[in-house]
Parts: C-alpha cells; sequence; structure tokens
C-alpha cells in the first residue's frame, strides 16, 4: 500500500467512524478497499480496533452481548466503573453497530471476492446476531435504544506465520531489522544519498515537483537558527554570500556543529524538553544544562547520556544529570515513568497508568508499572548541609537509591479497582535486584542499548522535527502501532545509521542538514496542496516548512539584532540568569503531579505585547543601546538605500527586493516629513524614523520564523 | 499616501481614539471616525450591563474534593470529617460553606458527573473542551467558543473577549489564536502593555511602516501567517490604547467592595472577573489561587485554607452580581478537572476520581437552589442521569443563548458540533 493510499484510506475510515462520511466517502473508500486485498484488511483491522475502543469505553461490552447479569451490576460488585444509567453506554451500541454494519456493507460487497481470492483471509468473518446489516437505516435515524441491533464481528486471528501481517498497522512502528542491506550507513556520503533518494521517490511516486533550492541568504539564517539558535549577524551573512566556494554549504554545516553555540543550543532545547522551562520545580535547572552542555560540546553518545540522565545520583547543585529524576520523581515517580517513555521514546504511556492503552491493545496497564517498579528504589532524601562559608545549615535535594535484594514491587488499581502488582521488567527481560547495582542502573542497560531500537527510532524522529518543522508521525512524541510514519523505510535507515556510527548526535544532525530536501525552499511549488502537514496532511518534505522561532531563539535573535556579539550569549551567569528571567513571563508550571505547564508564547495577545513593548525590542531599537542601529544611523557616508539595505539585513538576514525598497522608501520619507513638519530637527527626523523602520522588521511576521 | 499624511498633521494633536484606531488597520485606507468616541463608548458600557450575556469560570485546579463540598456523605464511611448545613435551596452543602449556603436560592449543584478522565492534563482537557483529547485536532476551551460566538459580534468591546485571569485554561485550538486566552496575573497586571514611553503618535507610525513591510509578507505566498498576524496585532494594540484596561484593576474598587468578597487574593480576582463582565468580555476564567490536588490531608487543608476562601469569594460575587442585575445574564460555573475518591487514603487525602462528582452552577437565567442527579450513599457511583461536560456547556451555551447546533470546522475540514453534542441539562433550564 503506497502512502498516501493508506492515509487517505485512514481519513475516511475516521470519517465513517465518527458519522460524518459522505456518499462520495462512501464510494470511494468502497473503491479502495476492493481495489487491494492489503487495503481490506487495513480497514477492517482499523475498524475491529474502533469497536474495541467504544466496547472498552461503554464499560467492558457490559450489557451489550453479555447478558444483563453481568457481575458488575450485582451486590457484590465492590466498586461499579461507570454509572448505570450513562449516556455512554446507550451511544457506545449505536457506534458499535454503525461500526459492525460498516464492516457488513463491505463483507456484502466483497464476499464474492472473498471466496475467490488466494484464501489471504484464513477465515472468513463470522457474523452473529444481526438484525440489520444495512448501514443507512441504522446511522441515520440515530435510534440510542436499539440494542437488540448488537452484533459481534469475529475477525480471523492474525497468525504470525502470516507474512502480508507485518505489513498492517504496525509495520511502520517497528521498522524492519535490515531494511536497507545495501547501504553503508556509516559512510556520510551514502547517508545523505540514501535519505535523498527516499524522499525523491515519493515525490516521483506522488507527481510533486519539489521546491527550488533556498537562496543563499534564507538558507544562511536558516542554518543559524537552526543549530546555533539564533540569527546570523549582518557580517555573518554577508561572508556567506561573498563565498564562492561550491562547498560553502557544507563548510558552515560543520563549523556550526563544532561550535559552542550549537552545544549550548541543544543542550538549552533537552533542557527544556526534560524538566521544561518553568523555575518552579526544586531543581538546579543550570547544573543540568551545564551537564547537557558538556555532552552535546563533546558529542557523547547518546545512550551515554541517556544512560546517565537515568543512573546518576547526588545532589541538584552538584550533579547535573540528577535533576532530570529530581525533577520527575514525585507522586511514586509517575511522572518520572511518563516522561522517560514520552522523551526518549517518543511514547505516550501516561494514559496506560490507569487502563489498558486504548488503542495499542499490547500496551497494557503492566508496561507502565512495569517500568515504574523500576523506580522504586530510588529516593529524593533532603538533607540539611553546613555551608563553609556562612556556617547556614542548606537544605539539599539528594538522589539517591535504596539498593537491597529484596525487591519492592510497583503496585496499582486495575480500573475495576483490583489491586496488581508489577514487577520490574523491560524489553522483554525480567530483572531481578542484586546487592550492589541499584534496579534503574539495570534498567538503563537495557534501556540505552540496542536492546532498545526505540530509543534510535524516537532520537531520530526528534531530531527530524526540530530541523524540518514536521516529524515522520503526526506528532512526534506519539509513536506506536497506532501512529502512521510517513517514511518508515527511511526512519529505519536513519536508525540503523544512527545505531551503526554509535549514536553520534552530530553526525546524524550532519546527514539531515546536508540532504537535498533541507536545501530547500520554504516557498512551495504550485502542486503544494499535496504538501501541506500544516493542514494535517502527510508531511513530504519537498520544501521547507516555516517553523515559528522558540521563546530561546527569539531572545537570541533579538540580542543579534541589538548587536550584542555572540560569545556573550553563550556566557554563563549572567547572560544565563537574564534569559531564564525572561522566559518565566511565558510559563507557568502547573499545580499538579504530572509537572506539565503552560504557554502564552503561542502568538497570543501576551506574545504580541512583547514585541511591541517589551525590552528586547526597545533596546534593540534604542540608539544608545542597539550597536548594530547607532552604526547604520550614524554613518554620515550611508545613503537612504544603504540604511534601509542594512537594517532589512540585520533583521531578516536578506536585502529587500526592489518593490520593497521602493515602498519602505516612500514610507520613511513621509515620516521624516511629517517629522521636520513638527519643528523636529532633521537629523533626528532621519534617525527617529530609522528607528520606526527597525521597529517594524523586527515586528514583522518573516522576522519570527524560521524558513 | 501623501494625503493620507497631510490629512494626519491636521488631526494628530486633537486625535481621538476611533481615528488613531482606523490607522492602526496596518497601511489600511482610513476614514475619519466619530469625534465623541469616548463618550459613545461609556454610552455602549452602560448598555452592555442590562443585556450582554457573559460567564465566570472559576476553576478548581487539581481537581476539588467535591464530596466534601457539595455533595457530603454522612453516615458513610467515606463521609469524612464535615457535617452537612442547610442552604436557601433545597439541599445541603458543607459545614465550611456557610455565606455561600446563604446565595444559593441562586445557585445549583449538579451531583451527577460521571467523566471518565481522570488525569489532570486529559481532565483539563476534557472538562474544559467537552472532548477527550485526540491527536489529530486540537479542541478549542469552551471560552474560545464563547469568545469566537459571542466577542466577535461585541464591536465595542477593545479588550480580549476570553480572558484568563492567573494563567491556565487551555488552547483556542482550530479557532485560532485571536479567540486565544488572555492570560493575565491574579493583581491584573498587564506586561508590556502601557503605554508609558510612547506616544500614540509614535505607534502609528510604527504601525503604518509595519503595514508597508507585512503588505510585501501577506502578498508573498506564505498565506496565513501574515493575517494571522496582522489580527493578533490589531488586536493588542486595540488593547495598549484602550480605556477598557481600567476593568482589570480590581484595586479601584471601594473598600466595601472587596469586603464583600472577602478582602482576599480570590475575592480579588473575582472583583476582576466581574469588572470585565460589566465592560462586555463574554468568557472570563479564574484559577482559584492553591491547588485542589490533595492527596494528603484533605480535611484540615479545606477547612483552614480552601474553603473559607472559596465560600466568602463566591459568595461575595452572587451577591454583587445580584445588586448590579448582572446575575441573570451572568452564568458561574465552578469546578475543576474532576472530583476525588470517595474512599479516604492512608495519608487522610482523597485521590482522583472521575466516576461521580459534583459540580457548582447558576446565574445567567438558570435555575437555582436545586440538587441535579444523585450518587449512592458511599458517593461511588450515580444512581440518577448522569452528565459529560458537553452537558453542562450545553447548559451554559443555552444561557448564553448560543445554538446548540453551532457547528465549527476543524483545519482539516472535519465539522464538529460545539460542546460533543452535549445537552442542555432539563433541571436547570426549566
Amino acid at each position: 500500500m503506497r502512502t498516501h493510499t493508506r492515509h487517505e484510506l485512514l481519513k475516511l475510515t475516521e470519517a465513517v467512524i465518527e458519522d460524518y462520511a459522505t456518499q462520495e466517502d462512501y464510494a470511494r473508500l468502497e473503491a479502495i478497499v476492493l481495489s487491494d486485498p492489503e487495503c481490506l484488511e487495513f480497514y477492517l483491522k482499523h475498524l475491529e480496533l474502533h469497536g474495541n475502543l467504544y466496547w472498552d469505553a461503554a464499560g467492558r461490552g457490559h450489557s451489550l452481548s453479555i447478558p444483563e447479569s453481568d457481575g458488575m451490576e450485582t451486590e457484590s460488585s465492590p466498586k461499579a466503573v461507570f454509572p448505570q444509567k450513562d449516556r455512554r453506554r446507550a451511544w457506545a451500541p449505536r457506534r458499535i453497530s454503525t461500526i459492525a454494519a460498516s464492516v457488513l456493507t463491505l463483507l456484502a460487497v466483497t464476499g464474492i471476492w472473498l471466496r475467490i481470492s488466494d484464501n489471504r483471509l484464513a477465515d472468513p468473518p463470522v457474523l452473529v446476531e444481526t438484525d440489520d446489516p444495512r448501514l443507512e437505516e441504522t446511522t441515520s435515524n440515530g435510534n440510542d435504544s436499539s440494542e437488540d441491533s448488537i452484533v459481534e464481528v469475529h475477525l480471523p486471528e492474525r497468525s504470525p506465520s502470516q507474512p502480508q501481517d507485518e505489513t498492517l498497522v504496525n509495520n511502520s512502528h517497528q521498522p524492519q531489522d535490515q531494511p536497507q542491506a545495501e547501504v553503508n550507513f556509516t559512510d556520510d556520503q551514502a547517508v545523505v544519498e540514501f535519505i535523498n533518494h527516499q524522499l525523491a521517490s515519493t515525490w516521483n511516486d506522488l507527481g510533486i515537483d519539489p521546491a527550488p533550492q533556498a537562496s543563499d541568504e534564507d538558507w544562511v539564517r536558516r542554518i543559524f537558527v537552526d543549530l546555533a539558535g539564533r540569527i546570523p549577524t549582518p557580517a555573518e551573512v554577508k561572508s556567506f554570500l561573498s563565498n564562492s566556494s561550491p562547498d560553502k554549504r557544507t563548510d558552515l554545516v560543520d563549523s556550526l556543529l563544532a561550535s559552542r553555540e550549537f552545544s549550548y543550543n541543544f543542550a538549552s532545547v533537552w533542557t527544556n524538553l526534560l524538566v521544561g522551562r518553568s523555575r518552579e520545580r526544586e531543581i538546579d535547572r543550570e547544573e543540568l544544562f551545564a551537564y547537557l552542555e558538556r555532552q552535546f560540546g563533546e558529542n557523547r553518545a547518546w545512550t551515554q547520556t541517556v544512560h546517565e540522565l537515568l543512573t546518576a545520583t547526588g545532589s541538584a547543585e552538584e550533579s547535573g544529570p540528577a535533576n532530570y529524576l529530581l525533577a520527575h520523581l514525585n507522586n511514586e515517580a509517575v511522572p518520572a515513568t511518563a516522561i522517560t517513555a514520552r522523551i526518549f521514546l517518543c511514547e505516550q504511556l501516561q494514559c496506560t497508568q490507569c487502563h489498558r492503552h486504548p488503542i495499542v491493545s499490547e500496551w497494557g496497564q503492566n508496561r507502565f508499572w512495569e517500568i515504574n517498579a523500576f523506580f522504586q528504589q530510588t529516593e529524593v532524601r533532603n538533607t540539611l548541609i553546613t555551608d563553609q562559608k556562612s556556617g547556614e545549615k542548606i537544605r539539599k535535594r539528594v538522589l539517591t537509591d535504596e539498593i537491597s535484594p529484596e525487591v519492592e514491587p510497583a503496585y496499582y488499581e486495575s480500573l475495576q479497582g483490583v489491586m496488581q502488582v508489577a514487577y520490574p521488567r523491560f524489553a522483554g527481560e525480567d530483572v531481578t535486584p542484586e546487592e550492589s547495582v541499584s534496579l534503574r542502573a539495570r534498567f538503563a542497560n537495557l534501556f540505552a542499548s540496542e536492546q532498545n531500537p526505540q530509543l534510535a527510532v524516537a532520537f531520530v524522529n526528534r531530531t527530524w522535527q526540530q530541523l524540518f518543522g514536521f516529524a515522520f508521525t503526526q506528532e512526534v512524541d506519539d509513536m506506536g502501532p497506532h501512529s502512521d510514519v510517513s517514511h518508515p523505510e527511511l526512519l529505519s535507515g536513519l536508525r540503523q545509521a544512527f545505531e551503526e556510527t554509535g549514536y553520534d548526535v552530530r553526525r546524524l544532525m550532519r546527514w539531515i542538514c546536508l540532504s537535498d530536501a533541507y536545501q530547500l525552499s520554504s516557498t512551495a511549488s504550485e502542486d503544494s496542496n499535496l504538501d501541506e502537514p500544516e493542514a494535517g496532511g502527510i508531511p513530504y518534505f519537498s520544501r521547507m516548512y516555516t517553523k515559528p522561532f522558540s521563546a530561546e531563539q527569539l531572545f537570541n535573535s533579538l540580542m543579534i539584532a541589538a548587536g550584542v556579539p555572540s560569545e556573550e550569549l553563550t556566557s554563563r551567569g549572567d547572560a544565563f540568569e537574564k534569559r531564564e528571567n525572561w522566559l518565566q513571563q511565558f510559563f507557568i508550571a502547573m499545580d499538579n503531579e504530572e509537572n506539565s505547564e503552560s504557554t502564552t508564547f503561542d502568538g497570543s495577545i501576551t506574545h504580541t505585547l512583547m514585541m511591541i513593548n517589551g525590552d528586547l525590542v526597545q533596546q534593540a531599537t534604542d540608539l544608545n543601546q542597539s550597536r548594530v542601529l547607532r552604526d547604520i544611523v550614524v554613518d554620515p557616508k550611508k545613503s537612504e538605500t544603504d540604511r534601509i539595505n542594512e537594517l532589512c539585513l540585520a533583521a531578516l538576514s536578506r536585502y529587500p527586493t526592489e518593490p520593497e525598497l521602493e515602498a519602505i522608501r516612500k514610507t520613511l520619507r513621509n515620516q521624516i516629513r511629517l517629522r521636520t513638519s513638527q519643528n523636529i530637527p532633521a537629523k533626528v527626523a532621519v534617525g527617529e524614523s530609522l528607528r520606526d523602520l527597525y521597529w517594524a522588521f523586527l515586528n514583522s511576521s518573516e522576522f519570527s520564523v524560521n524558513r | 499616501m501623501s494625503q493620507q499624511t497631510r490629512k494626519d498633521r491636521t488631526t494628530h494633536a486633537g486625535m481621538t481614539r476611533r481615528h488613531f484606531m482606523n490607522h492602526l488597520a496596518l497601511g489600511g485606507a482610513s476614514t475619519l471616525g466619530a469625534a465623541h468616541f469616548l463618550s459613545t463608548l461609556e454610552a455602549n458600557a452602560a448598555q452592555v450591563q442590562k443585556n450582554q450575556k457573559s460567564c465566570i469560570l472559576v476553576w478548581l485546579q487539581g481537581g476539588a474534593p467535591t464530596i466534601d463540598m457539595w455533595d457530603l456523605k454522612p453516615g458513610s464511611k467515606n463521609g469524612g470529617e464535615f457535617q452537612p448545613i442547610s442552604t436557601r435551596g433545597d439541599f445541603e452543602i458543607c459545614e465550611h460553606l456557610p455565606e455561600i449556603a446563604k446565595e444559593m436560592d441562586s445557585m445549583s449543584v449538579v451531583r451527577s458527573l460521571s467523566t471518565r478522565e481522570a488525569d489532570h492534563e486529559r481532565g483539563r482537557y476534557y472538562m474544559h473542551t467537552s472532548f477527550v483529547p485526540n491527536p489529530t485536532v486540537v479542541h478549542p476551551t469552551f471560552g474560545s467558543v464563547v469568545s469566537y460566538e459571542l466577542g466577535s459580534k461585541r464591536k465595542e468591546l477593545e479588550i480580549p473577549s476570553f480572558v484568563s485571569i492567573g494563567g491556565g485554561s487551555m488552547s483556542p485550538g482550530f479557532l485560532g489564536m485571536t479567540h486565544a486566552p488572555f492570560v493575565v496575573d491574579r493583581r491584573g497586571q498587564i506586561q508590556n502593555a502601557g503605554m508609558d514611553g510612547m506616544d500614540q503618535q509614535r505607534l502609528r507610525q510604527r504601525l503604518q511602516m509595519l503595514g508597508t513591510i507585512e503588505d510585501g509578507f501577506i502578498r508573498s505566498e506564505r498565506g496565513d501567517i501574515g493575517q494571522a498576524h496582522k489580527d493578533v496585532y490589531t488586536k493588542a494594540v486595540n488593547l495598549m490604547t484602550s480605556e477598557q484596561m481600567r476593568a482589570f484593576k480590581a484595586d479601584d474598587e471601594p473598600a466595601e467592595v472587596r469586603e464583600m468578597y472577602g478582602s482576599h487574593e480570590f475575592g480579588n480576582t473575582l472583583i476582576m472577573a466581574r469588572r470585565l463582565v460589566q465592560t462586555g468580555v463574554p468568557f472570563v476564567e479564574v484559577q482559584f489561587p492553591g491547588g485542589w490536588d490533595l492527596h494528603n490531608d484533605v480535611f484540615n487543608t479545606l477547612r483552614t485554607q480552601r474553603l473559607p476562601m472559596l465560600d466568602t469569594g463566591l459568595a461575595g460575587l452572587v451577591r454583587d452580581l445580584k445588586q448590579r442585575g448582572m446575575l441573570d445574564d451572568t452564568c458561574i460555573v465552578v469546578m475543576g478537572e474532576f472530583g476525588r475518591t470517595p474512599r479516604i487514603n492512608q495519608n487522610v487525602g482523597r485521590d482522583h476520581w472521575a466516576t461521580s462528582w459534583s459540580a457548582l452552577i447558576g446565574g445567567g437565567g438558570l435555575a437555582g437552589g436545586r440538587a441535579i442527579g444523585e450518587t449512592d450513599a458511599d458517593g461511588l457511583r450515580v444512581i440518577s442521569e448522569s452528565y459529560l461536560p458537553g452537558d453542562l456547556w450545553a447548559t451554559v451555551a443555552h444561557a448564553l443563548r448560543i445554538p446548540l447546533d453551532t457547528v465549527h470546522t476543524s483545519k482539516r475540514g472535519r465539522p464538529m458540533k460545539i460542546v460533543n453534542g452535549g445537552q442542555p441539562i432539563q433541571g436547570l433550564i426549566g
């Protein structure tokens, strides 16, 4: 099945399930399903999945096919899971019957085909107790009380020996082991060509014309924002534009990857992912940041970093990596479990804390608690330490383990209120405690290794998303059998390459930055409607997607726009402190045990007011504080055009086009005239009007995006 | 442009606000507005108080133990330490809520919420949007729905039509950033909104310049980024220059009003909410100061901290709205993401519980004094008809006169009914 067919099929199936499919949708669905046995099986599987889901939501099938005397209603039942007269229950059967009826309708149509086909489906579906298999009647009258129209659908069991099973719902999540045996993944050039080939073959299949190459102006800004976390200075842009070497893009990627700013930038990205931006947690964010900066600076293997984050001990102030678990060990390590899975594996396990994953049936509650059990020996101790200088007692939070050969399992309640026990188990291995090694260290050995391929898959997916704005899955951190991967072979190949090069973070970024797709313009070609992930479609990476600046990128870029030397941005102490304080205005820690936070840095009015009136923009547009602005305004040798050009370059890393220049010149002159007419001296009028122009460049929608 | 400039020159000194605003249409053409705009505005504001509908949501973050507040279970092992007292309505509530008990003829309690999300983030999403989280679409929080439906029609409103005091709330989803909650802190201070250091003429010139640059960008192919940018700038500048910003200043109220609300942080935020509603803001969300995620020591915390503040603040709000004749136009909803376990845990706390819990709702013309729905003697299950967040919000939508068959379309073109097809609770609208 082609990716786009799969996507269309998924959309149509969703429309049927959610009850908004049109006649055309049904017709189209029928055509697709009948055209390809794989599609048929996909469709059936999907409906079965949703059927189960609604069934579960309705109280595990209560009163549907199970007789009225079900145990849940009896006196002895300890806890009712759902109240008796619940609309959901009435609603679920209708949905079930809708879904079941959809299956039936299609089966009726495909019945003949099924019989003559080469036994792809080992057993034809068995249908029981159905009154009326006609889809339209069942759905359109919205009759809630039709309990007797319940049907049961038994789909054939999938046996592992059937090869076609591999191509079904979970093919994309677990990349095949040796998908591209012929590619030498330790050869940089070969990996880049592999990426190019994989993307281009989809473009060919779909007839997508990729966007043209990005101009050097656009590209230099892009690579600086992505890797250094800030816009380039005018000097950096000019130097790149005037460089005529054919290798200049490669050279710039290499020099940025080796720079201090790169490690600073990614340390900041990962500090945010690991502990959030808000400073309300009792941890030392800066120590964690410093640790990550070292790891990225020395290009440590990703497995090493993850291992250290999971096993670190010590106090917040003395052990950088310990801050990760110090932040999340609260509430029986539930956040630590969920966040470890979400950040490092891009998997959403938090809902399996209380119940089986609604879509991924193999993710039971036990899976969550088996991981959680590894943290049971770990604790945060509050210790009073006497400060050497002041003699004062200081309270310190210290991460430590109570290592013991006695295992203390994790206890949890199932939805039915039954107490359950989980013992530490990961990647198919049961782990028994030892005398000298902590359970989480044993966990880290399994987790941060090739025994856990999802670690590499997740890192590749995240890195790709950081550089392209979209991941291979719709949500970067919601991978799993239920979520489609846009380019499964590419993801799998990159995973393999990442593993074979020893989890080399910089090399992975280098491959992506040197790929053809990363060189493309963000201006879409005419048939771009095929490639619009912004509107919810599959990303084909046939153009660069515009990415809004993160709060950190905006802060750094405004500093550069004010002429602050880039070295100062990566200095610690005051500069770090200033940025941290500035960020606090946009992030609020939520007062709950999931350690989440909310933000107003999202294009809201609060965000906009900061751009119109905030201190950083004021600084950048103040003649006394902004070196960039002062140099451009004060120099008497510069012409009006020079000044407009250079202000544009300083803010947007490009020169204005002719029509832009013309329009800006006109407005600028009007404003100068208005000022001089109010008896403002000409020199001041020019200076003030240029300040306003620079303000406008910084406030333009172009400034705050990376394209 | 040059003609424009000449006109400006003659009027800028005594420029009226409307005139100013017209210029802010980022480079657009302008016409002269009414000279006495501000007085028109005052007249409008008076009108606002009389018949405009609005809603105040008091959010009890963390999930409040409603079994200890609105639906007590005396005699049950789950009953806890508090005794019920009678109210002016036909039901009893907790003894530590004596003030609001006196106003219960105006408020009702829905005791049969049964919502399945007992995880903070998911519960917060579900109770705000009426939809369970779904990775393919971000549903708008109900405040954004109200902003979209009512806010856009209130032309005289210069401040955002959805204000969230004390942070939190949720995303506007596919309704777009212009309907996002405008988040202010509990003192009503809004960063970067002051006009000091910048006169209006200066701001206007800057925006004109921005308009010149944006016109180039919007015309290029990057489509709606430019339009969204323009919309949010217009809103931000509206706000910076608006007299209505006074609504955020709860301190301007006389001392006796502040006393009425208990003279505490929560009371002050409710005063701000009332001022905003008075100005025409159709949806205000207030984060209760202090979390309700009471896994430990639930009774002490309730008795000494949460309940006294909630009680005096809410009672003040209901009385004040009543005295001003605004209660019939202002819906009040008090809830969090879920209730808490009837069973008391080993830390004398209660854990998350979504199966059977309560919310307080009233005003806006809804019936007061009623207890809707019922839970069993131990509070473990609903034994009457049960309700979902969509039903609560449908009830509010009914009160705000937002038609329930309103359908919004997601970014992927998928039509979605507001409040997820919920139905108004009959006992409240009859």
